[in-house]
C-alpha cells in the first residue's frame, strides 16, 4: 500500500503535463481595468501594452516593466494633455481609444463596414501572425483581409490548425462586441474585439486574436461553429522530452503533427490531439521505416524526425 | 394432321429447339472456359501495337518521395509527356498508394479482375496472383534479359514474374566509432564477410566496451529472420513438396537468436529494445541495429552528417554458409492483365511503359532512395551520380556483386499466410522469452491448422 501510494505521489511528481490545462469560461485575454497611479504600483500586461503603445508615440522613454510607475503615469498625462483629454492620469477607455486612434491613423489598417457581401461556399480563416493579417476564404478562394493584433512575445497565439467551438455576443469589456472560441486543447483562445483599438496590427494579445469591433461584427455573421481557423507564426519552442501516446493532447503532438507532415504523413488537422487521423499516420510512419511496434511517438519517432 | 396435333407438334418441335440450343451453348462456354483455364497463357509474338488504336495503361506506385510529393507526381507527369512523344497513342495514368494498405488494395483489384495494368511492387513480393500476373519473359525483346541484374528472384516455373527494378543489399547498420574501439575488424567483415559465430563473438567485444553498450534487434519486425535464412546453406524453409515447414532450419535460426540473447547482448529489458533502435544508435549506445529498411537508411544517412560521435557503417548480414552471400532484397514492376483480357497488343503497350520507367527512368528514383539500378546500363551512371561517401558507395556495390537473391518458392497466398505466423511467433519469441523448441513447435503446428483450413475451405467451395 504505501509503495503504491509512493508511486502515486512520484508520478504526479514527474509525469509530464502538458496536456490540455484546466480551463475556465474565460480566455486568456484580462477585461479592462481602470489604470492609475497606486500603492502598490499595478502591475499587468495591459501596462506593457500601454506602455509600448506611449513609447511608439513618443511619450513614453522607460523600460517597458509592466509597472504603472511614475514615468508611466507623467506619459499618461502628457499625452491626455496633448490630445485634449482630461489630464487625470488615470487610463479609462477613453484613453485606450485615443490611443487606438492615434496609433492606427497613418496606418493601411481600415476597420470595415457591415455592408460586405455573404462570402459563399465554405468559410475558411487563415490569421498570419507575421503580417498581423487575418484572412477569410470562400471555397479556397480569398474572400476578404481584416487587420488583427495578436499574441504578444510571451504570450503567443495558438498556431495550428483549429476550428471555431462557440460564438457569443455578450462578453464586452475588454473582448468587444463579439467572440468566437477555438478549439485550442491548452487554454481558452479565441476572435473577438477590442476595446483597446491601438493594438490592432500589433503583437500586444494574450493570445487571442484581436480585431476592431466593427470588423468582429462582419466577421461573427459570415462565422459558423465548426469553421477552420489557421493561425501561423511565431512559437516558442517545444522540448520533445516525453513519449506522445494515442489519446494524448498538447503542443508536444501538435509539434509532432507538424512534422509528420511535413516528412509526407498526414496526421489531419495540426490541432494538438492525437486522435484517428494522427493515429493513422503513425500507423504508416512506423510501417514506412519498419519500427511496426506501436502508435507512440518515442525517441526513435522524434530522431527520425528530426525534433530531437 | 388434325389443327390441334399440328399445335402440339410445333410446341415440341420449339422447346426441343431451345433445350438444344441451351446444351450447345453451355457446353461451348464451358469448353472454352476450360480451355482457357487449362491453356498456361501466352502472347503472341507477331501482335504488334496499333498506332491507330489508343491504349490506356494504369500504373500504381507509391509515394516513393515521401515529404516530397509534389518532386514525385512531377517527374511521374514528366515521365508520362516524354513517354508519349515516342508513343502517343498510349495514354497512362497513374495513382499513388498508401504503404499501409497499397498492397491489400491490389489484392482486392485482383479478386474483382481489375487489376491496374503495372504495379511497383516496393516489398519485394513479387508473385501475386498466377492467373492475372502477366510473366514478363513473355515481352522481353531480344537481349532483354540479359540487360538485368536480380532476374533470379522473380523465377518461378520457369516465367519471370517481373521486371528488376533496384538492387537492396541488406545490411545492419553499425556505429563505426564504436566498433573500431571494440576491436571489431571491420575491414575484414566488410570484404570477406562473416559467420553467425563471428558476428557473436564481436557482439560480445562492442557489449563489454562500455556499461551502456547494446546491440539492437527489432522484435516486431521479422526481416532478421528471412536475412538469416537466405545466408543459410538450406535457405528453405518449406519442404521439398511444401507441405510443411522445414524444422530443422527453424531450429537453427532460432538457436542462433536464443544464443545471442543469453549472451546478453541487447539491452537489459529486451522486451522493450525497440525503443532504443534509433535512439540507441544515435546516443552512442548501440553498436549495430537490425533490421534496416531502404528509408529508414536514407534517414539515418542523412542525419549522420551532423552527429559527431556516430559513423554509420552498413555490415553484410552474418552468414552461417560457407561462401557468406549477401542478401539482396529486388524490387520490381509486376504486370497484370484484367480478367476480361485487352489483347496482346494491349499488354504490349503496358511493357513499353514499364520499360520506359524502369529502364530510362528508374536513375532518377536509384539516385535520390540510394538503390541500386537493377538495370546494368544504369549502374555506371548510379555509381558517379549518386550522393554517398565513396566508402558506402564501394560497400553497396561490393554487396551486390556477392549477392544472393531469395527465389520465388511458394504460391502467394501461402506465402502470406507463412508470413504471418512467423511474424507472430518471431515476436513473441523475443517478448515472451520463448524457447527455440517451443517457438519453433509453435510455428509448425500453427501452419498445419492454417494448411488444413486451407484445404478444409478448397472442400467447402467444390
Amino acid at each position: 500500500m504505501r509503495i503504491l501510494l509512493l508511486s502515486l505521489l512520484i508520478s504526479t511528481l514527474i509525469l509530464p503535463n502538458s496536456s490540455a490545462r484546466e480551463v475556465n469560461n474565460h480566455c486568456s485575454c484580462q477585461s479592462v481595468r481602470q489604470l492609475s497611479l497606486q500603492n502598490p504600483l499595478l502591475k499587468g500586461d495591459d501596462i506593457w501594452e500601454l506602455q509600448s503603445q506611449l513609447k511608439e508615440l513618443g511619450f513614453y522613454q522607460g523600460d517597458l516593466n509592466s509597472t504603472y510607475d511614475w514615468k508611466t503615469y507623467l506619459a499618461v498625462r502628457n499625452f491626455q494633455y496633448n490630445r485634449g483629454l482630461e489630464e487625470t492620469g488615470i487610463v479609462t477607455d477613453q484613453t485606450w481609444f485615443k490611443l487606438g486612434d492615434e496609433l492606427t491613423k497613418d496606418l493601411p489598417l481600415k476597420a470595415s463596414n457591415n455592408k460586405l457581401a455573404l462570402p459563399k461556399g465554405e468559410v475558411s480563416i487563415l490569421v498570419n501572425g507575421y503580417k498581423r493579417q487575418m484572412t477569410v476564404y470562400a471555397n479556397g478562394e480569398a474572400f476578404h483581409s481584416f487587420p488583427v493584433a495578436i499574441g504578444k512575445p510571451s504570450t503567443k497565439s495558438p498556431v495550428g490548425e483549429w476550428a471555431v467551438i462557440a460564438k457569443d455576443k455578450d462578453w464586452g469589456g475588454g473582448f468587444g462586441v463579439r467572440w468566437m472560441r477555438l478549439n485550442v486543447p491548452w487554454g481558452i483562445y479565441g476572435i473577438h474585439g477590442t476595446n483597446k483599438p491601438g493594438s490592432i496590427g500589433r503583437a500586444a494579445s494574450h493570445g487571442c486574436i484581436r480585431m476592431f469591433n466593427r470588423d468582429v461584427k462582419v466577421l461573427f455573421e459570415w462565422v459558423k461553429v465548426g469553421t477552420r481557423v489557421k493561425i501561423i507564426g511565431t512559437r516558442d519552442s517545444v522540448e520533445m522530452k516525453y513519449n506522445i501516446d494515442p489519446g494524448r493532447v498538447g503542443e508536444d503532438v501538435l509539434i509532432l503533427q507538424e512534422e509528420l507532415r511535413k516528412q509526407g504523413f498526414n496526421p489531419g488537422y495540426t490541432d494538438g490531439r492525437f486522435g484517428k487521423d494522427s493515429k493513422d499516420a503513425m500507423e504508416e510512419f512506423k510501417l514506412f521505416y519498419g519500427l511496426k511496434d506501436d502508435l507512440v511517438a518515442d525517441d526513435n519517432t522524434f530522431y527520425i524526425l528530426n525534433i530531437k | 394432321m388434325t389443327e390441334s396435333s399440328k399445335k402440339t407438334l410445333n410446341w415440341k418441335l420449339i422447346i426441343a429447339i431451345m433445350l438444344a440450343i441451351a446444351i450447345a451453348s453451355g457446353g461451348i462456354t464451358f469448353y472454352l472456359k476450360y480451355q482457357s483455364r487449362s491453356k498456361p497463357f501466352t502472347i503472341d509474338p507477331e501482335v504488334m501495337i496499333n498506332p491507330d488504336k489508343e491504349y490506356h495503361v494504369s500504373y500504381w506506385d507509391y509515394d516513393l518521395l515521401i515529404g516530397h510529393d509534389e518532386d514525385y507526381k512531377q517527374f511521374l507527369q514528366e515521365s508520362i509527356e516524354q513517354f508519349n512523344k515516342k508513343f502517343h497513342n498510349i495514354k497512362v495514368t497513374y495513382q499513388l498508394l498508401p504503404f499501409s494498405t497499397g498492397e491489400e488494395k491490389l489484392r482486392e483489384s485482383l479478386s474483382l479482375g481489375t487489376p491496374p495494368d503495372i504495379y511497383d511492387d516496393i516489398f519485394s513480393s513479387k508473385l501475386i496472383s498466377k492467373e492475372l500476373q502477366i510473366p514478363v519473359n513473355l515481352l522481353f525483346e531480344e537481349g532483354d534479359r540479359d540487360k538485368y541484374r536480380g532476374i533470379s528472384a522473380l523465377v518461378y516455373n520457369n516465367k519471370i514474374w517481373g521486371l528488376p527494378n533496384w538492387l537492396i543489399p541488406q545490411t545492419w547498420v553499425a556505429n563505426q566509432k564504436m566498433l573500431n574501439a571494440s576491436g571489431v575488424d571491420l575491414i575484414k567483415i566488410k570484404s570477406q564477410g562473416w559467420s553467425w559465430d563471428e558476428f557473436l563473438q564481436s557482439a560480445i567485444k562492442v557489449k563489454d566496451s562500455h556499461d551502456d553498450a547494446y546491440i539492437v534487434f527489432n522484435p516486431y519486425n521479422s526481416e532478421i529472420f528471412y536475412q538469416l535464412l537466405t545466408t543459410m546453406e538450406d535457405d528453405n524453409l518449406l519442404s521439398a513438396d511444401g507441405s510443411s515447414l522445414n524444422r530443422q532450419t527453424l531450429m537453427t535460426i532460432f538457436i542462433f537468436l536464443d544464443k545471442l540473447r543469453k549472451e546478453r547482448i541487447f539491452p537489459r529489458k529486451i522486451n522493450k529494445m525497440n525503443k532504443r533502435l534509433i535512439a540507441g544508435l544515435w546516443e552512442g549506445d548501440a553498436g549495430i541495429i537490425a533490421p534496416i529498411n531502404i528509408f529508414l537508411l536514407n534517414n539515418l544517412l542523412k542525419r549522420d552528417h551532423k552527429e559527431r560521435y556516430v559513423d554509420i557503417s552498413l555490415l553484410p548480414i552474418p552468414s552461417n554458409s560457407s561462401n557468406h552471400k549477401v542478401p539482396i532484397k529486388v524490387t520490381s514492376l509486376l504486370l497484370f492483365r484484367q480478367q476480361e483480357y485487352q489483347g496482346d497488343d494491349h499488354s504490349k503497350a503496358v511493357y513499353q511503359f514499364a520499360k520506359f520507367i524502369n529502364q530510362e527512368k528508374n536513375l532518377y528514383l536509384a539516385q535520390k532512395l540510394k538503390a541500386i539500378p537493377a538495370y546494368l546500363p544504369l549502374q555506371r551512371s548510379w555509381q558517379d551520380s549518386v550522393k554517398l561517401s565513396s566508402n558506402l558507395k564501394k560497400e553497396m556495390l561490393s554487396y551486390v556483386d556477392r549477392g544472393v537473391y531469395r527465389s520465388i518458392t511458394s504460391n502467394y497466398d501461402l506465402k502470406e499466410g507463412l508470413n504471418k505466423i512467423i511474424d507472430k511467433h518471431y515476436q513473441e519469441f523475443w517478448l515472451k522469452t520463448i524457447s527455440p523448441e517451443q517457438v519453433v513447435d509453435d510455428i509448425i503446428n500453427e501452419n498445419i491448422n492454417y494448411l488444413n483450413q486451407g484445404k478444409q475451405q478448397k472442400v467447402e467451395e467444390n
